[in-house]
């Protein structure tokens, strides 16, 4: 497990460096990333020239709830995102090189695929948090902070365990990858929106189902003082950090099932 | 004519041949749906109406939007930029025939695939769950003829941007702007009226508004009379007007093609 870290770094350093070679390059596409994503916060702010608020939250802290599950996406985004990539290699016959090679399949794909302009989105997630942060002049206590801290980091767990389990969808269908989608941009969509707006059954599929709820809304909410629909229980929120290790572990059991029942065409 | 048929129907098998990816991406544009819809919801559970939206017509115009993206395909149509790119464009101007019009057979093709397959069973998804309003029978030919010029707006328009790959070598760039700005423009992210009122005005007038916003809201029954056929008169301006453009880009691009022989 260290030394696999260990070797991903070397990987990712190695493609940094190719990609920072094409600066204009890598500088277009990271803004294209960056101007991406804002586009999207762009329409949710249109929002609030119409209504006062969303759910009951106002604009600073709908902003708020973005900034910590946007930034948790796009960090996951940035560390995972390119075991997408298995469709294509599924399909094509390249995945079978990868396992000739002596490292897992999770790492080769995610190192080998790594997009810095990615760091885009990242951006883009660190500027709304930001502009959140001064529209809602809270008084940061050390619990506060911790909690936004840690929301964060399980968010980037959450989100790469779903990249994880929906890439792996195509061990079984080949073509099937578009239905990820749904779940990791749909998930990020969901959750960037208080869950008050949702129907009972999407509250709980994103809190008990797919643990979207602890990567953002339960801990921004305790942070905001907000309360917590029915149907989620608001402790629930202090087992953030186990979720997500467990939605992590989860989502690697089902690659290595999707890999057991990998048959190669062959070719 | 019937070699303009003959290639549609490449351009439909093209997509018939993956049924998993049909049923894939009809799971994600409904899941996306539902999503919007609720975001809406909360909008209008504030307020009665949004530029002339209520409920009813809010819920119906993500849904129908979303059962329009995938056959005016606002996303990643890069046939032409990917084969300008690998030099295989070389053969396609070969061809007798023009590489407008032979595209647009495929196109046409792919999206009347795209519009039995995909578009019809999420506008079921959305009857069955969120009930929304089918348009009025009386309506049925201006649905077909702005859904058709919806679809020609959105061959027109990806034609022009994927020509841009004979000037630019990374074409991808500019995909991914233009991607961006027609999620807003065409009323995808949130539906045009939404913005805030000189942007809205402006948005509606633009190309990306007659590929979704505006047929959709043809769909929903909102323009009668007059207006109605202004709407389609919009769209049909255009589609000839982009079309013309990308006539004339591709008179310019050609004249530009070194093909390196080998």
């Amino acid at each position: 497990m260290v030394d696999e870290l260990r070797l991903w770094r070397v990987l990712v350093a190695a493609r940094v460096r190719s990609q920072w070679q094409y600066r204009t390059s890598f500088l277009l596409y990271a803004c294209g990333s960056f101007l991406g994503a804002l586009v999207d916060f762009v329409a949710l702010s249109a929002i609030f020239t119409k209504v006062p608020q969303l759910g009951g939250w106002s604009f600073g802290e709908v902003a708020f709830l973005y900034g910590v599950s946007g930034l948790g996406f796009a960090l996951a985004s940035f560390a995972v995102a390119s075991v997408g990539n298995l469709s294509r290699r599924v399909k094509d016959g390249t995945f079978d090189s990868l396992l000739l090679r002596p490292l897992g399949t999770i790492t080769q794909l995610s190192a080998e695929g790594f997009a810095l302009r990615r760091i885009g989105r990242v951006a883009q997630a660190g500027c709304v948090l930001v502009l959140s942060l001064m529209l809602l002049e809270l008084s940061w206590t050390p619990g506060r902070v911790a909690v936004t801290t840690v929301a964060i980091a399980c968010g980037t767990l959450v989100y790469a365990a779903v990249f994880l389990a929906t890439a792996a969808i195509s061990f079984w269908v080949i073509d099937g990858a578009e239905v990820g989608n749904a779940f990791t941009y749909g998930g990020n969509y969901l959750s960037n929106q208080p869950l008050d707006i949702y129907a009972r059954w999407l509250r709980s599929f994103a809190t008990f189902v797919i643990p979207l709820a602890f990567a953002a809304y339960l801990p921004v909410a305790w942070v905001l003082d907000k309360p917590v629909p029915a149907g989620i229980p608001a402790d629930l929120m202090w087992a953030g950090p186990v979720v997500a290790v467990a939605a992590l572990l989860a989502a690697q059991a089902v690659w290595q099932a999707g890999l057991h029942t990998y048959r190669s065409t062959g070719t | 004519m019937r070699l303009w048929w003959e290639v549609a129907r490449r351009g439909w098998r093209q997509r018939s041949a993956y049924r998993a990816a049909v049923v894939a991406g009809l799971f994600t544009n409904a899941s996306f749906g539902a999503l919007r819809a609720y975001v809406l919801l909360a909008v209008l559970a504030q307020r009665d109406t949004v530029g002339g939206f209520d409920e009813t017509a809010a819920v119906g115009f993500v849904f129908f939007t979303q059962a329009l993206l995938a056959p005016v395909m606002l996303f990643g149509w890069t046939d032409i930029a990917d084969r300008v790119r690998s030099g295989d464009i070389a053969t396609d101007l070969y061809r007798p025939v023009d590489l407008q019009h032979y595209s647009m057979a495929t196109f046409a093709g792919r999206s009347a695939f795209e519009l039995v397959f995909r578009s019809l069973p999420i506008v079921a998804v959305g009857v069955v769950a969120f009930r929304i309003p089918l348009p009025p029978v009386d309506l049925l030919p201006a649905v077909v003829l702005t859904v058709t010029l919806a679809v020609l707006v959105g061959f027109a328009l990806s034609f022009v941007l994927n020509l841009l790959a004979f000037w630019l070598l990374d074409s991808d760039g500019i995909a991914t702007i233009a991607t961006s700005v027609g999620f807003v423009l065409a009323g995808l992210a949130i539906p045009l009226p939404f913005l805030p009122s000189p942007f809205a005005g402006i948005a509606q007038a633009l190309p990306w508004a007659s590929m979704l916003q505006r047929p959709v809201e043809v769909m929903l029954g909102l323009h009668g009379g007059l207006e109605l056929a202004g709407v389609l008169a919009v769209q049909a301006l255009w589609a000839v007007v982009l079309l013309l453009f990308g006539q004339w880009l591709l008179s310019r691009a050609t004249a530009r093609v070194v093909v390196h022989g080998g």
